[in-house]
């Protein structure tokens, strides 16, 4: 197991995004973190509550990235994005899953309108090209008859975060 | 000053209903091209952009062969998603009504050929139809037949996973979907094939069942519980063999006989592939 000197190292390492290097979201704060990350750190701790296959949660973020270098979008509406995305992801992969997903404050008030909802998600959807379906690193590892197990998991999760 | 159009397509007039939507006929403004649009529904709170749709386009972006129906793009007009397709104007429900006569052992094979080639470009792309059926094959100008209506088509990881098992048209449903599995394969396009290939020779559906049971009863006819069915046992193939092959025997050759058996095993572990019957003798 790496320690957690190790996980800060890697963390905060240079990455290589020179596409992303003029996208706010994708600059690195003071400490080291940006909020592209953070959004995806958010998905994967909301997506531990549904019992989702990895895949969906490649397909959100492939989606995420797509539509973040396409739009400006305002701080306020980048947790919209990530659960429309997610929603849209649950929708194209799971097996039942026919609703959106809609966010809650803490007084049980809509974060967001029904309106925003669909409207985002028909953003979305428009960047893709209307094409959901792609090939994720899960795809590629279960073509090739390996077993993902939870260290497996850990580390494609990993990979989505940097 | 005249007014600027929208969109580049002129509805003409409503050829059908799909699962999220109604159909038009269209022509292309300034040529003589028709086209066929697709309009999503407006969707209901909380549901967001149909889950059809949104299958049916990421899907058939994805699959470009000559035997699947093409998409020409997906347009938004007046805040409302349009799915354009290439018009073929011919089902082959259509022409089955249609043409009394039987079809010659030629144009059957073409007609297998086609539908064979077309779900296997799709099972090649981890994708699973789910709904074959005569009314979801279209025919163009030349004969050419294409697969059509992706609506109930999903993609898969991998085997078995759990799918809902509400899929396919009563008639073309495989035994192990009547019987309630949640876990099935692309085996299931399979049966449907085979139902499909009887029924261009029969010139009728080959299981017109009323309702579920009765469904299961026609396939199996001494059924006793439907919990204890064991689709893998040898009786059970022979019995049903014996079934098909009364029906079949003197409309169609031996090879074309054997595909279609090899069509409708009961088992879907046994079930001849997409890319296996093409390679079948009767195509020889």
């Amino acid at each position: 197991m790496a320690d957690t000197s190790q996980i800060r190292d890697l963390l905060i390492r240079e990455k290589q995004k020179p596409i992303n290097k003029s996208n706010e979201f994708y600059l690195n704060d003071s400490q080291g973190i940006c909020r592209r990350d953070i959004l995806v750190q958010w998905i994967v701790a909301q997506s531990s509550q549904f019992r989702h296959s990895l895949k969906t949660i490649e397909l959100a973020i492939i989606y995420i990235d797509t539509y973040l270098n396409y739009f400006k979008i305002t701080q306020e509406y980048l947790q919209l994005l990530g659960i429309s995305a997610y929603s849209l992801a649950s929708k194209f992969n799971e097996t039942e899953m026919v609703t959106q997903i809609k966010l809650y404050d803490p007084d049980g008030q809509n974060l967001y309108q029904n309106r925003e909802y669909d409207e985002m998600e028909e953003q979305i959807i428009k960047v893709m090209g209307f094409q959901l379906n792609y090939i994720t690193s899960s795809d590629y590892l279960l073509a090739m008859n390996i077993e993902i197990n939870e260290n497996i998991q850990s580390l494609l999760m990993f990979i989505l975060l940097d | 000053m005249s007014q600027i159009p929208l969109s580049k397509y002129h509805l003409l007039t409503k050829i059908g209903q799909g699962l999220y939507g109604d159909v038009y006929k269209a022509n292309i403004l300034g040529t003589d091209q028709y086209v066929a649009v697709k309009k999503i529904r407006i969707y209901d709170v909380s549901v967001g952009v149909p889950i059809t749709a949104l299958r049916e386009t990421s899907l058939l972006q994805r699959i470009q062969h000559q035997n699947v129906v093409k998409i020409l793009e997906v347009e938004k007009i007046h805040g409302q998603i349009r799915v354009v397709m290439e018009y073929l104007k011919l089902d082959l429900q259509q022409y089955l009504n249609e043409n009394k006569d039987r079809l010659s052992v030629e144009l059957l094979k073409k007609f297998m050929h086609d539908i064979l080639s077309g779900v296997g470009a799709c099972h090649r792309l981890n994708c699973i139809h789910r709904d074959i059926q005569p009314k979801n094959i279209l025919i163009q100008d030349d004969g050419t037949l294409k697969i059509g209506d992706f609506g109930s088509a999903r993609v898969f990881q991998k085997f078995p996973q759990f799918f809902t098992s509400d899929v396919c048209d009563l008639w073309y449903r495989a035994p192990e979907l009547l019987l309630g599995s949640n876990y099935y394969t692309i085996a299931i396009d399979m049966w449907a094939i085979g139902c499909v290939f009887a029924e261009l020779i029969l010139k009728q559906p080959l299981f017109q069942g009323e309702n579920e049971i009765h469904q299961v009863k026609l396939i199996i006819p001494n059924v006793q519980s439907f919990q204890t069915v064991n689709l893998n046992d040898p009786n059970l193939q022979i019995q049903f063999n014996g079934i098909i092959t009364n029906k079949l025997q003197n409309l169609i050759n031996q090879d074309g006989l054997d595909l279609i058996l090899k069509l409708l095993k009961l088992d879907p572990e046994q079930r001849i592939s997409c890319s296996q019957s093409l390679q079948h003798s009767f195509f020889r």
